[in-house]
């Protein structure tokens, strides 16, 4: 199995490689939009002769990197200790932090398409930062995950379908107001389920569940375990038909609709290409619910379609759509995961998970109504406005 | 601080493996790509070891959990008890998911040096073709130096790395705590 991971792992690497192959190609469609805007000092204007900066666009901010590597740190520190919430404040840092939204807006109508070139560039850029390496790391759990091969299937159908269309119909004509719009509605949805899981409601089922799973092991401690009998061993599939698949593990039963995997692996991977972000945060709870799959299974189950998902968004991007990116952000950015990487584990011990859950509801609704209500509406709810 | 700023430092350094062979230009290029990619992965893998050494508990304590969880959930299906199987199962899925991205997030931070050095290339040799694909006249890059060494240098580094000092070390402790964490319990096995 080794063997094959690190030959999986090569040619996961090799397959985004090719998507930056193309370097010439991107100056093209960079060059195009300089092009294409108005040239002089005033706004939605660019004036040649200043200095070049993000994407060495003349006139563009110069990232401070050390506000890039601080606010990146933050990132890193979320990524290493609560997972999904990374990438959100990694797209954050990209439209707010660094000046980049402003700076996009003020294209909207003298140069639309380098208003949606920095849109593109953002969305993918954040997909680099999370997605590859959550998509790389994902291999470790082939060792210990194997793969529901038919619903694995389905799902990666699902997941190439939605990488591939969402860059594909949406690169170039999305701008950055309505980005930013569905960025925050999707974080506002994002804060209503860590709500949920810090009420008493949902604290109690989790506490429930892990009473039950402790009694029973405390019950069978020093029991052996294969008490099974032969006949039901394993994952015995009953029936396969359109609309469903029952399933034995052990001789209980399990069904699911194999057409949900199919819509489900569309669906957050078109939403993951959309706004950018990792996407196996939602697939893992997915499968879990899906059918009640064991986590042996939906480790491997759930990297094999993130893989397949992160590299097709990412060379759709890049090489079908010329989406350029600013190497160094992305560098600065890996140095901040790295540092907070350091911390985060430190920190976790001091602060209960359900007051780290709580800190993220109140920014996802910080973040989520204000770029909810900045995209949809065209101003702030919340300051600043 | 800002990029320019960190290049005018970095490239007198970064170049001067390019001038070793500069009577060959082509396999100076290659020469010089190679040892940069190189400088990479030390860099990066570094500091994932370091990042590991410090946190090194964390991480044994998620994947213990996660294993102990899994292997209660296996116990309780084996037994027919459905309700405990999810129970376990869910919380199982839980510190997978915090392995998951703890994993993502030590694999990142192996890769960091990477996208300095393509910003650095890109401000020295972007607009310059290294080779031709032939049949469809695609002109590659930089990048497909950079990181086509990146990727099978990595490879031949994993091969070797556990003789090297602080690697050998770091493997060690990888099996000291996968043994300490238990197996997983298979479904078929």
């Amino acid at each position: 199995m080794p063997t094959i991971r690190k030959h999986c792992i090569i040619l996961g690497l090799a397959l985004v490689a090719v998507a930056i192959w193309l370097d010439p190609v991107w100056a093209d469609r960079l060059q195009e939009a300089i092009n294409a805007t108005p040239k002089g000092t005033g706004a939605g204007q660019i004036n040649p002769a200043a200095p070049a900066g993000f994407l060495g666009i003349p006139g563009a901010p110069d990232i401070n990197l050390i506000v890039a590597f601080f606010w990146a740190i933050w990132v890193g520190w979320i990524f290493s200790t609560v997972g999904a919430f990374g990438g959100i404040m990694a797209g954050v840092g990209h439209i707010t932090i660094f000046g980049l939204s402003n700076f996009a807006s003020g294209f909207k109508k003298t140069s639309p398409v380098l208003n949606k070139l920095v849109t593109d560039s953002i969305r993918v850029s954040n997909q680099w930062l999370v997605g590859t390496s959550a998509a790389s790391s994902s291999f470790n759990y082939y060792k210990m995950g194997r793969l529901v091969l038919p619903l694995a299937l389905c799902l990666a159908a699902g997941s190439i379908a939605g990488s591939y269309l969402v860059p594909w119909l949406t690169a170039g004509k999305i701008s950055l107001k309505s980005y930013i719009g569905y960025f925050g509605l999707f974080v506002l949805f994002l804060g209503c389920y860590l709500f949920y899981e810090t009420t008493p409601k949902g604290q109690a089922g989790k506490k429930k569940a892990r009473a039950a799973a402790k009694a029973f092991e405390e019950a069978n401690m020093g029991k052996n375990r294969g008490q099974a009998s032969t006949q039901d061993q394993g994952v015995k599939v009953l029936n396969f038909a359109l609309t469903k698949c029952s399933f034995t593990f052990y001789g209980v039963e399990f069904s699911f609709n194999p057409l949900v995997p199919v819509c489900g692996g569309f669906v957050i991977a078109a939403l993951a290409s959309f706004l950018g972000v990792g996407g196996g945060f939602l697939l893992v709870p997915f499968l879990t619910s899906v059918a009640g799959l064991p986590m042996y299974l939906v480790a491997g189950t759930s990297a094999f379609a993130v893989l397949v998902g992160m590299t097709t968004s990412i060379f759709t991007y890049m090489v079908v759509k010329d989406t350029p990116v600013f190497w160094p952000l992305i560098g600065i950015e890996l140095l901040g995961v790295l540092v907070g990487s350091f911390i985060g584990p430190r920190t976790s011990k001091y602060i209960p998970d359900v007051w780290l859950k709580r800190l993220f509801v109140v920014l996802a609704l910080y973040v989520g109504i204000r770029y909810t209500s900045k995209g949809f509406l065209g101003f702030s709810l919340l300051p600043p406005f | 601080m800002t990029w320019t700023l960190i290049l005018s430092f970095l490239d007198p350094v970064l170049i001067a493996p390019y001038r070793l062979l500069s009577p060959y230009p082509d396999l100076a290029f290659w020469f010089g790509t190679l040892v940069l990619a190189l400088v990479c992965i030390v860099l990066g893998e570094a500091s994932m070891a370091l990042v590991y050494l410090v946190n090194r508990g964390y991480y044994a304590r998620l994947n213990r959990e996660m294993i102990r969880m899994h292997n209660i959930s296996v116990d309780a299906i084996r037994q027919k008890n459905k309700s405990v199987y999810k129970s376990a199962n869910s919380w199982a899925n839980e510190y997978f998911g915090k392995v998951f991205f703890a994993q993502a997030a030590l694999f990142a931070v192996s890769l960091w040096p990477l996208p300095f050095a393509l910003g650095w290339m890109q401000q020295r040799f972007a607009g310059i073709a290294i080779a031709t694909v032939p049949g469809i006249d695609w002109e590659l890059e930089y990048p497909f130096a950079l990181i086509g060494g990146y990727i099978v240098l990595r490879f031949l580094f994993s091969r070797i790395k556990h003789r090297l000092p602080l690697f050998d070390r770091i493997e060690a402790m990888h099996k000291e705590d996968a043994q300490l964490s238990g197996e997983l319990a298979s479904w078929n096995e």
